[in-house]
């Protein structure tokens, strides 16, 4: 039988290390369950190749 | 070139250009550009002065609330501690009081000792070490010009930097594909810096890399990638973590991958502006812009052909490029590496068939599917119910909540030495930081973090409790919450005056270093037929249900509830069997509150997803009630948390019958499906005990159906939300219809009359 699903915007991060889970998905996270916590979005920066 | 302006932020100030090294792979000295002939060996301090005017000048115009400078060469620290102070002093004092200065250093660590970095602590200065793996593959071109090994000088200040992490930035490591990758990968990650970055060698197709197979750098990074991904990717590698976040449309970490506008200049030791010095490898002279600090503000150089060509996005690319499934994460690769006489940078990177597989298998590898519902599972829900197949759905969101909310903390909030150790646990011992963090006041705590309370380093109780739990060794310094050490799914220490937490899990056993005698309180558990929940009166969190919570139950209180709670759920399962099932999968706590005034009280608060705070009731029916009642917000709060069933914006107000005030939708909604649950009750409960129950019955079906109205009347359901409460309605309108005596009725009428005319509501 077809199983229809009604699909959710959480991305299923059971199976992502802790120290791997995406900030977008943290964001979005936030936003459904605590959204006044949700900040203006930071700008990251594509760093000097040749440094860290 | 069209496109809005893009101020610098980031600025590479080369302070030395000369190297006490001879490494024959770097792109300064041993490639097309020769320009470091005829700089000055050392930026002079009136260079310095004007660089650091010249930034402070272009962040005041522009607003800038961020810039990031790296010091840098040849090699920084030729230039000597005392100049490299003054240099820093100049910036810091140009630009502190202007924007968040991000100040690095990038070495290849031989000269760095303590006295250096006292200066670099000092002016909070980040250092980048340059290693290139184990002593083989770092003494392959890491060599000085009389060829002796570096290897021993740069572990030296690896291991000057592990003690002082404050300062310490990462290592930076350029691929030879002769080396053992996984070698290099252990050698580089056995140092536990902060962050590790590979680097393609730089080269063009002028000059291409030596490549033993076409795609001998992707094999090569997919073999640590994999190996990094398996263990938990503990040690962050800006390359990968650059992948997967641009995989998902967020930023890349480095300007060799991604598509976002170049916002860099460089600073020589002569004060010319130049372009990324990557270039150096295309041709002699390729990163020269013919400005000068001196002479040119920094608007001028960003006006620059040169700057401007690598703001183009995607629309700067090559047409092979654009058309290629991975452009968003490639970016086309380094834009030094794009180069080759005659169509200059407009063709794909030399490394183009190493980034399409490498990105490819990254995304393969790591592709996340998002949570869903059955719609059977909806209609079981909706209808009040749900079984143990329909709770995993909602249980594996509520784990994927927890640990989203949890990295959250970590990243507003650091708790560096619990995250440390839960994130060796996550890789190591899954199922431990798992049981775990399912507790449902992990959840609770997250949140008060995550809005401005809670304590951030309750984090490392939470990574004690899943050493425990793994059965690893480990050392931690415990929070102290509410006067307890608490240890969420184990218990609580009291937290006497002189006591400082540090706790010590070593064979299995844990126990609080300096007292060793603090009094324990070991979480309980009430169990029935196989079904077991904690009974929890140690959890500081749990104080966020509204009501209060009982305090440490005496062993003569906690077999109280273990009686009581024997007979609800014998009548739960025998009376009630089709909310048996969703309670035994996915109820897990229950707090006892402190005993009221009058009446009952029972909550669910809506982070603790499996918890319900009672105050133990008269009679077990009255618990079997309030179990079911409250579990049906835990139930529909998980649901709200993964899809969306009224318009958030919506802000009507609601006469819910069961309330003094008016409510949000959202409260008429969890209201309204707590009540189905109680109006099933009452409609079997009056079989068993006649009188007031068949009023009760009459009383709540009505209202339910009411409220069900209201939901519907409200023109702020989402489809899913009318379909979800067209189920609700499903299961009442069938008890409407059940024979209710006509005086019971009548009563439960006046009841409600009374109720809704007390509320003020029309």
């Amino acid at each position: 039988m077809t199983q229809f699903n009604v699909a959710s915007n959480v991305t299923d991060l059971r199976d992502v290390p802790l120290s791997l889970v995406p900030t977008a998905d943290v964001d979005r996270i936030l936003g459904r369950v605590l959204p006044e916590t949700v900040a203006v979005e930071s700008v990251s920066v594509a760093a000097f190749n040749s440094s860290i | 070139m069209n496109g809005p302006f893009v101020p610098f932020r980031q600025f590479v100030l080369k302070v030395h250009s000369r190297c006490d090294l001879a490494c024959d792979h770097c792109y300064v000295y041993e490639h097309a550009d020769q320009s470091w002939q005829v700089r000055p060996k050392v930026i002079s301090d009136e260079t310095a002065t004007w660089s650091a005017s010249r930034i402070a000048e272009h962040v005041k115009r522009h607003g800038l609330e961020r810039v990031h400078i790296v010091l840098h060469g040849g090699e920084p620290l030729l230039a000597g501690r005392d100049r490299l102070r003054r240099i820093i002093a100049e910036l810091r004092g140009h630009l502190d009081a202007l924007c968040d200065l991000d100040l690095r250093v990038h070495t290849n660590g031989v000269l760095l000792d303590d006295r250096y970095l006292d200066v670099f602590a000092e002016y909070d200065v980040k250092v980048g070490v340059s290693l290139d793996g184990d002593r083989v593959a770092n003494d392959r071109h890491r060599r000085y010009a009389d060829g002796r090994s570096s290897y021993d000088r740069v572990i030296r200040a690896v291991e000057l930097l592990s003690r002082r992490r404050e300062v310490y930035a990462g290592l930076l490591c350029t691929i030879d594909v002769a080396n053992d990758p996984l070698a290099v990968y252990r050698a580089l990650s056995d140092l536990n810096p902060p962050r590790i970055d590979f680097l393609l060698p730089h080269a063009t197709w002028d000059t291409p890399p030596p490549r033993p197979s076409e795609t001998a750098y992707a094999d090569w990074l997919i073999r640590i990638f994999d190996a990094w991904l398996d263990e938990g990717a503990r040690v962050p590698v800006r390359m990968f973590e650059s992948i997967l976040r641009t995989s998902r449309g967020e930023s890349s970490l480095t300007e060799s991958l991604g598509l976002e506008p170049a916002d860099l200049v460089v600073i020589e030791t002569d004060g010319a502006y130049e372009q990324a010095d990557s270039l150096k490898v295309a041709f002699d002279g390729a990163p020269s812009t013919g400005l000068n600090v001196v002479s040119d503000d920094l608007d001028t150089v960003a006006a620059h052909t040169g700057i401007l060509a690598r703001q183009q996005g995607l629309g700067g690319l090559c047409d092979t490029c654009r058309a290629c499934p991975v452009v968003d994460s490639c970016g086309g690769g380094l834009y030094a590496h794009r180069y080759r006489t005659g169509s200059a940078f407009a063709n794909p990177s030399v490394y183009s068939a190493d980034l399409l597989k490498l990105i490819t298998h990254v995304r393969h590898r790591t592709a996340m599917p998002a949570h869903a519902l059955p719609y059977e599972t909806i209609e079981a829900l909706a209808c009040g119910y749900g079984d143990d197949h329909d709770m995993e759905h909602l249980l594996a969101g509520q784990r994927t909540l927890r640990r989203g909310l949890l990295a959250g903390v970590h990243a507003q909030r650091s708790a560096a030495e619990g995250w440390d150790l839960l994130t060796r646990l996550d890789a190591e011992h899954r199922p431990a930081v798992d049981a775990v963090l399912d507790h449902p006041y992990v959840r609770e705590w997250a949140a008060r973090c995550l809005t401005g309370g809670g304590s951030p380093g309750y984090l490392a109780n939470i990574a004690a409790a899943a050493a425990v739990r793994a059965g690893v060794d480990a050392e931690i310094t415990l929070q102290d919450v509410d006067g307890v050490f608490h240890l969420p799914t184990l218990g609580a220490f009291e937290a006497t005056s002189g006591a400082d937490g540090r706790l010590l899990v070593k064979d299995e056993r844990f126990t609080l270093a300096r007292t060793p005698d603090a009094v324990w309180h070991p979480v309980r558990k009430i169990e029935t037929g196989g079904f077991t929940v904690i009974l929890e009166d140690t959890d500081p969190h749990r104080h966020c249900h509204g009501h209060r919570a009982a305090g440490r139950l005496s062993e003569e209180e906690a077999g109280a509830w273990q009686r009581m709670f024997t007979e609800a759920w014998s009548l739960i399962e025998s009376q009630y069997p089709r909310y048996a099932p969703g309670l035994r999968a996915a109820l897990s706590t229950v707090v006892p509150l402190a005993p009221p005034e009058g009446g009952d009280v029972s909550s669910a608060a809506r982070h603790a997803f499996g918890s319900v705070a009672i105050a133990l009731p008269k009679d077990p029916a009255t618990l079997a009630l309030l179990l079911m009642h409250e579990f049906q917000h835990v139930k529909l709060g998980a649901v709200l948390d993964m899809v969306d069933l009224y318009d958030q914006g919506h802000s009507g107000l609601y006469y819910a019958p069961w309330r003094p005030d008016l409510r949000p939708l959202e409260g008429l909604l969890q209201g309204t499906y707590a009540h189905l649950a109680v109006s099933d009750f009452w409609r079997v409960r009056r079989d068993s005990v006649p009188g007031d129950t068949e009023v009760q019955f009459a009383l709540w079906r009505k209202h339910t159906a009411d409220a069900i109205d209201s939901l519907n009347g409200s023109q702020a359901l989402t489809p899913l939300g009318m379909r979800f409460v067209a189920g609700m309605r499903r299961s009442v309108e069938p008890w409407l219809a059940e024979p209710v005596a006509d005086e019971a009725i009548a009563h439960a009428a006046e009841l409600a009359r009374r109720h809704r005319a007390a509320s003020g509501a029309r």
